[in-house]
């Protein structure tokens, strides 16, 4: 494996989902996974993190994942798959955050650091005190990310976290996990099906039937819309826009940013 | 309903025609959703079909309505589907004639074939799933089925089925269809009528196109605007361009084809 390289898949075949796949994803990205219901991207995210066990398909740094979920690498990744009705033991949002922080092995200043840390980035000083059990969805979203993040992982695998969330708060989730992703240098493997969080991020593979089908740039993989509409995905509507104004030679290129658009139309 | 409250929602007033799909949008949507399945007690008073809920006829109404949760919960543990439908039926003591037919009959609205009797709940697909449940919901014969969220985690092209057989429910068999969403993009493109709450109360109800025609105040309200809707809006405040407002974005371009 090279340098900039995290994680090889090597001839994977699993259950009627997978076969022979190989694929490699790089270091300190933001990567998107995306696909129709059944495409397989849920079990994908499973696989790469090890929450699936496979012998000897998955390496990540060059160690095959089986042993990288064992004590010694415990707080290498952080997993994030959303249960619907997923049950928080403690009262609080922060004795949450505390009892999760007990059992990382890190000194006590740290911790305290540690924990300021992560409730700055995710701004949740205000819900500190209310029931995790009690949450909106948007909050217990950010409340995931921040159990995850305690013990400063390496690597985030995100199963499509955003949902059930409105536009304004996926926005929100997308620019935090940006900057954790820029700032923090963790690599985030992130699967989901909307497209609108794709946008931003550095690489994007389309998966159909267990197979990538698509994948670079999110802004050249959507830009093939008549592929993405036969795959059954829906494209972002500033691309879809700027795709059909192309057509049209109305436009000559791809912008997400509304103002700026109508004043390329309307020079 | 006049005055009725119930939890977080405080003496909401409105008046819905379930002719054409009702979406509910804004914060504590599914309190609303609660309070419409009228499995709750609530203050206030509720009329359906010009009959005043009371502790009598309210059991008789709810029969009318059917409830359709996020998520499935296997309840009565039953593998298959027809084991599952059949038992639910037995249990719930409904007065169906020929419960086998019935159940055909429920999952071929959905598009269901005969073949999905013997399957396996655990192995249904997100979207089949969903269409299970709204088989599950015909079964009773309501007037009006109420769906929590039905198009969160669907793809496109299961947005665009499902959308077609709510549409076909409600219109071939006359039942109402009210759903709740926090994505006011399918909210535009898929009702006809859209509720809008805000500070517990509604804020604005009406014809979808209507309700966001107004999007100064939508924006200064901070609500949620579809992109189709915003994107309209700026070009028609920016640039004075008399753009109308489109549910289709192929109506959008051509529009703007005409206007540059």
């Amino acid at each position: 494996m090279k340098n900039n390289e995290l994680i090889e898949i090597k001839n994977l075949t699993y259950k009627n989902i997978f076969h022979e796949l190989n694929l490699v994803l790089p270091k300190d990205k933001f990567i998107s996974i995306s696909g129709t219901n059944m495409s397989g991207k849920t079990t994908l995210i499973k696989l790469l993190s090890g929450l699936i066990k496979t012998e000897d398909s998955v390496f990540y740094k060059n160690i095959k994942i089986e042993e990288i979920n064992k004590s010694h690498y415990f707080n290498e990744i952080g997993i994030i798959i959303p249960v619907e009705k997923q049950l928080f033991i403690n009262d609080t949002v922060e004795n949450e955050l505390f009892s999760i922080l007990g059992n990382i092995r890190i000194e006590q200043d740290e911790k305290i650091l540690q924990y300021q840390k992560i409730i700055k980035l995710l701004d949740i000083e205000g819900i500190l005190s209310q029931n995790p059990n009690e949450l909106g969805k948007y909050n217990r979203v950010k409340l995931l990310l921040a159990s995850a993040l305690l013990s400063s992982p390496r690597t985030l695998f995100l199963d499509n976290i955003c949902s059930d969330i409105s536009k304004n708060e996926t926005k929100d989730i997308i620019n935090i996990l940006e900057k954790i992703n820029k700032d923090e240098k963790i690599t985030i493997i992130m699967s989901t099906n909307n497209l609108n969080e794709v946008l931003t991020t550095d690489y994007l593979y389309i998966l159909k039937n267990g197979k990538i089908e698509i994948e670079g740039n999110p802004i050249d993989v959507l830009k093939q819309d008549n592929r993405l509409n036969k795959i059954g995905l829906e494209i972002p509507f500033m691309v879809d826009l700027s795709v059909k104004l192309n057509d049209y030679s109305l436009l000559d290129d791809i912008i997400l940013d509304m103002d700026r658009m109508v004043d390329s139309i309307w020079k | 309903m006049t005055n009725v409250t119930y939890k977080e929602l405080k003496k909401l007033n409105l008046k819905i025609n379930t002719d054409g799909i009702i979406g509910i949008t804004g914060e504590n949507k599914d309190i609303l959703l609660e309070i419409m399945s009228l499995e709750k007690k609530t203050k206030g008073t509720i009329t359906y079909n010009r009959e005043k809920i009371t502790d009598k006829n309210i059991i008789e109404l709810r029969k009318k309505t059917s409830y359709v949760p996020f998520s499935f919960t296997n309840i009565y543990n039953k593998t298959t589907i027809e084991e599952y439908m059949l038992y639910m039926i037995y249990y719930t003591k409904l007065n169906i004639k020929d419960p086998n037919k019935k159940i055909i009959d429920s999952l071929k609205i959905v598009d269901l074939q005969e073949e999905y009797l013997t399957r396996d709940i655990n192995t249904l697909s997100t979207c089949e799933k969903r269409k299970f449940q709204i088989a599950l919901s015909l079964i009773t014969n309501p007037k009006l089925i109420l769906l929590e969220n039905p198009y969160v985690d669907l793809d496109a092209v299961s947005r665009k089925k499902l959308y077609r057989l709510l549409n076909q429910i409600n219109e071939k068999y006359k039942i109402g269809i009210i759903f709740t969403t926090n994505n006011s993009d399918i909210l535009y493109k898929y009702t006809k009528t859209a509720i809008i709450l805000k500070n517990n109360q509604i804020y604005k109800i009406g014809d979808t196109k209507e309700v966001y025609n107004d999007v100064d105040t939508l924006l200064e309200e901070n609500i949620e605007i579809p992109d189709i809707v915003l994107f309209t809006y700026k070009v028609r405040k920016n640039k004075n361009k008399n753009i109308d407002y489109h549910r289709d974005i192929r109506d959008l371009i051509k529009d703007i084809y005409k206007h540059v």
